[in-house]
């Protein structure tokens, strides 16, 4: 059954860079605050820049896959950005599409459950939606650190060894 | 918003500096001031950055607000940080536990439950 979840552009760049954006609609219906919205679509809205990220967000959001929502009362734990996405998964009680990990700790303690796109990408390959190379291919195309791939790539030999134990 | 007069500030160069800047004059076709300006500006913008940097590196701000304090794009910000292979802090439980939520509520095998062990295991 398909989870409702609040989008944050960190999340959303990386799924799209990794290229496997493709397959949230498999498993989550898409929210996104209208200021997520404004920092996806600055390539395009500011820059003039056809960036696939901010095109494909703008047909998603068209066709209805996305929904723009903004929360009643945005949090105020940092100073901006991601606390409309996190207000809005409050206030749906839904999930956190997420990859910045420092508002991690209260989301947590809101009781919002976070996925960032490396964890996605590990359990795509355990849904045998990607394929192994898939899965590093889309690990180097993210943004994340080399600590970050480094603890994604462990755990992605694990599991492959696993399922083929 | 009322628009605020410029204020003027003078500095002082030594001589290397000061031939320095008359060359870089020369050749951007730019007045001396104007050269001045656009160093103090790009000196700026780039101090900026950094404290947000050091900000986010702490944890004591999210990615957005990194990014607009330092006057640049969400995608500028993740690049910036992936240059200088920054990770926030709790990058590591973050992913555990996105794991674990994932698979508590789309199920997965038993190899990703014996994997999400194995890495709960060497964090503690």
């Amino acid at each position: 059954m398909k989870q409702y979840a609040s989008l944050d552009a960190s999340f959303w760049i990386n799924v799209c860079n990794a290229n496997i954006a493709a397959y949230l609609k498999n498993y989550f219906q898409l929210y996104a605050a209208s200021v997520v919205a404004k920092e996806i679509r600055y390539p395009l809205d500011i820059l003039g820049i056809p960036s696939s990220t901010a095109v494909l967000f703008n047909q998603w959001v068209e066709q209805g896959v996305i929904t723009i929502q903004d929360p009643q009362t945005p949090v105020d734990w940092f100073q901006s950005g991601e606390n409309a996405a996190i207000g809005l998964a409050m206030e749906n009680r839904c999930f956190l599409l997420i990859d910045d990990a420092n508002p991690y700790h209260k989301a947590k303690a809101a009781g919002i459950k976070v996925v960032g796109s490396s964890e996605f990408i590990i359990f795509l390959f355990d849904q045998a939606q990607i394929s192994f190379d898939q899965a590093i291919e889309a690990f180097n195309q993210s943004h994340a650190s080399k600590k970050q791939k480094r603890d994604a790539l462990f755990a992605l030999e694990l599991l492959k060894r696993y399922k083929e134990e | 918003m009322p628009k605020s007069n410029p204020i003027t500030k003078s500095i002082r160069l030594n001589p290397d500096e000061n031939n320095f800047l008359k060359q870089i004059s020369r050749e951007k076709g730019l007045s001396e001031a104007a050269v001045l300006k656009e160093f103090v500006r790009q000196g700026m913008a780039k101090y900026k950055l950094e404290r947000a940097i050091v900000a986010y590196e702490r944890g004591e701000t999210d990615l957005s607000a990194a990014a607009k304090y330092a006057g640049v794009s969400i995608y500028h910000m993740m690049s910036e940080l992936q240059k200088r292979d920054i990770s926030p802090p709790a990058a590591t439980e973050k992913f555990i536990l996105g794991l674990k939520t994932l698979l508590e509520t789309f199920g997965g095998s038993d190899a990703l439950q014996r994997t999400i062990a194995e890495l709960e295991e060497r964090t503690t």
